[in-house]
């Protein structure tokens, strides 16, 4: 028994961390979704192999598994990362590696010089329409087929979102061909489930560290609100739900790394604890910010509404939780 | 990153699974908290130790397996997934031995362990007293040296001390020096129960069980070698316990699984009737147990990678805690109105609402975090 990333595994995170940290910052988030600087930084994120993780080196991919999936994109949450990774690393690069037709847009995917949305629901309502030149629709639930579509096939109108950083669109028009059904559709989702629910972890740490750091700073009465009890005991609860959900995340990554059959719901309970956990952290979060947390000026925010969007995105809590109680024998 | 067991572990799980489901006590025993049930639990200690499997952790030596951490885990998950009953040897073997092997001396160790292996001495924790509770430091029996007769002599009261009306030993604090801060001045002592001037006096828990006493010392007698880890150190000897009471060695998830499956099993007996709401809280308690158990497993890579849990065991009992409650109030709901009669899960509720109270309040507990773990400021 060995529950820890292996040294290649934390030596890869924390190259993606530094990258982040350096090429991703609040500035750059609020420019998105169509900042100047944000070609470049997924442009970057495909020069170190981010974007082909999982696809096997001979289609021009890393070849690692989802564990390392997960601990790159904890690290894409943490900064709140307005592209579509998830979409990328969890989906299209898995689901085209492997279709010789498909061989060049997985290229420019992979060189990060192209991007590509999904809607696994098929509503026609996706975030980062209009940077994409692909959008994936199709396999909600892991059924069903997965469909190409060229956006520019359609029309676009922008929807007005709460996280305004993912850039939220309409897409009406027809559907593309068919390029994947059956288990490459599961794994497809379950896959981005996990990588979501990976976000949602790295957000989570995220918020929390900005409302310690935050209540060491502030002073009120003559101290640090940090020293009050009330804030103390919030600020413990939200490490408790982040502390636990995060191992469930990194062990769905090893279910779907090793063929586990408990897999889906594996992934699923990841998405449900990870899911709760950020939205609670958020909460106190901005409790223990006060007013000051309660304006656009201020940058928490920008996390808050991450994590609203992510939470329900691929499945919400109650939705994955039906699952878990499925493989339970709970629910019908 | 490797979940599985190896072929050792394997084996080793094989070996546990077979033995307990060959000798576990069937039907189950009543609670070790009453005088007649303490003595049935005994004998069932006493036949885990005939086998090897009383203290699977420590060395040979003293009774054990030389198990590894993981083994240990092993095999409390098993013991628990066989419907084995809780341990009434807990507070020694998983709280003062620990302590033992990394303060005691070697003559402590060989006089102490193999008897507390062999459950022919059962140990209880002497800790609280009526006037300390989360305020640990505030104790006030002391310990006042007789240099005549080459030792100390003990006065004062312990109380809520678990099973003390049964165990045979109590392991615990007493104040050495009157003149020092509230920390230092303390010393760990080791006291037979028997001794002259104990006197204890057992009372009801919550559940209705003798499973407290009062424990008083009047001028008893104790020699110098029941002193653990120096004189005026107990401070720091008995921070050592706390890691261990509040994380996993006294509350492995095995336990918090086994009522999870226990739960769906209940939950999935009631058909096709399951209201939904209900169905996603036996949910939301079985992911919650799974969590545990991977938290744990993380744990465990840590410290064998060196990382002493330390603070972070607070976080175990934060989490175990409000775990153990949140499964038993489910199943009393799935129960209904027959949920009031004396049974295992309206006992386990009882017995879990104290889960947030002993081995330091959660209230403390969030504290420790808050201050330990993510640096905020004290008062």
């Amino acid at each position: 028994m060995h529950f820890a990333l292996s040294a290649e595994q934390e030596e890869f995170r924390s190259v993606i961390r530094s990258l982040l940290e350096r090429e991703c910052s609040t500035q750059v988030l609020r420019s998105a979704p169509d900042g100047p600087l944000l070609p470049g930084l997924w442009r970057r994120l495909g020069e170190i192999g981010a974007l082909g993780l999982l696809v096997p080196e001979e289609h021009g991919g890393l070849g690692l598994d989802e564990v390392s999936m997960v601990a790159v994109l904890i690290e894409a949450g943490r900064v709140a990362l307005p592209l579509p990774a998830t979409e990328a690393i969890a989906l299209a690069g898995p689901l085209l590696a492997g279709l010789p037709e498909h061989r060049t847009i997985l290229a420019s995917i992979l060189r990060g010089e192209l991007t590509i949305a999904a809607d696994p629901a098929t509503t026609g309502k996706f975030p980062h329409g209009h940077t994409a030149e692909f959008v994936l629709s199709g396999g909600w639930g892991g059924a069903g087929s997965v469909h190409l579509t060229p956006i520019d096939a359609g029309d676009l109108a922008s929807l007005a979102s709460v996280d305004p950083t993912r850039g939220l669109v309409r897409h009406t028009g027809p559907v593309g061909e068919p390029i994947a059904d059956g288990p490459e559709v599961l794994r497809g989702w379950r896959r981005a489930v996990l990588g979501t629910a990976a976000e949602l972890v790295g957000l989570g740490r995220r918020m929390l560290d900005m409302a310690v750091r935050h209540v060491i700073d502030r002073r009120q009465f003559g101290a640090p609100v940090g020293s009050f009890q009330a804030v103390q005991h919030a600020l413990a609860e939200a490490l408790v739900r982040i502390e636990f959900a995060e191992p469930a995340v990194l062990a769905a990554g090893y279910s779907m790394a090793t063929g586990s059959s408990d897999a889906g719901r594996d992934v699923s309970m990841a998405k449900a604890l990870a899911g709760t956990a950020a939205s609670a952290v958020a909460r106190t979060a901005l409790q223990c910010h006060g007013a000051l947390g309660y304006t656009v000026e201020y940058e928490l925010h920008l996390f808050l509404k991450r994590t609203w969007a992510l939470a329900e995105a691929w499945g919400g809590a109650g939705w994955h939780r039906r699952e878990v109680g499925r493989s339970l024998g709970l629910v019908r | 990153m490797d979940l599985r067991d190896t072929s050792a572990e394997a084996a080793f799980r094989a070996e546990a699974r077979e033995w307990l489901a060959a000798h576990r006590p069937d039907p189950p025993l009543p609670s070790g908290d009453t005088a007649a049930g303490f003595a049935l639990h005994v004998q069932w200690e006493r036949e885990l130790f005939d086998a090897g499997w009383a203290v699977v952790s420590w060395p040979k030596r003293y009774g054990g397996r030389d198990a590894s951490l993981v083994e240990w885990l092993i095999f409390e998950e098993e013991y628990y997934r066989s419907g084995a009953p809780q341990r009434v040897t807990q507070n020694g073997i998983f709280l003062l031995a620990p302590t033992l092997f990394a303060f005691g001396t070697q003559e402590q160790q060989d006089r102490i362990l193999p008897r507390m292996a062999a459950t022919q001495d059962v140990w209880c924790q002497g800790w609280s007293e009526p006037e300390a509770g989360s305020d640990l430091a505030s104790i006030r029996s002391r310990a006042v040296r007789d240099e005549q007769a080459g030792g100390w002599r003990l006065t004062g009261q312990k109380t809520w001390t678990t099973r003390g009306a049964f165990c045979t030993h109590l392991f615990g604090l007493f104040r050495t020096d009157p003149e020092a801060g509230r920390h230092r001045g303390l010393t760990y002592f080791l006291v037979p129960l028997h001794s002259e001037g104990v006197t204890v006096r057992g009372f009801g828990r919550l559940d209705g069980d003798d499973g407290f006493a009062d424990v008083f010392f009047d001028e008893v007698f104790v020699p110098d070698d029941a002193v653990l880890g120096g004189v005026n150190e107990g401070w720091r000897v008995a921070m050592a316990t706390t890691g261990s009471e509040r994380g996993l060695t006294l509350r492995s998830p095995g336990r918090f699984r086994q009522t999870a499956r226990r739960l769906v099993d209940l939950a999935a007996s009631g058909g096709d009737d399951l209201d939904a709401r209900l169905a996603d809280e036996v949910v939301q308690g079985w992911m919650a147990a799974e969590a545990y158990q991977l938290f744990t497993l993380r744990q465990i890579t840590g410290i064998l990678n060196g990382h002493e849990p330390g603070a972070a065991s607070s976080l175990n009992k934060l989490f175990w805690s409000e775990l153990d409650i949140r499964l038993h109030a489910t199943a009393l709901e799935l129960i209904g109105a027959d949920g009031e009669l004396d049974g295992p899960w309206s006992r386990g509720y009882q017995f879990a609402l104290g889960g947030p109270i002993y081995a330091g309040t959660n209230e403390i507990q969030r504290t420790i975090v808050a201050e330990r773990l993510l640096g905020l400021p004290r008062r």
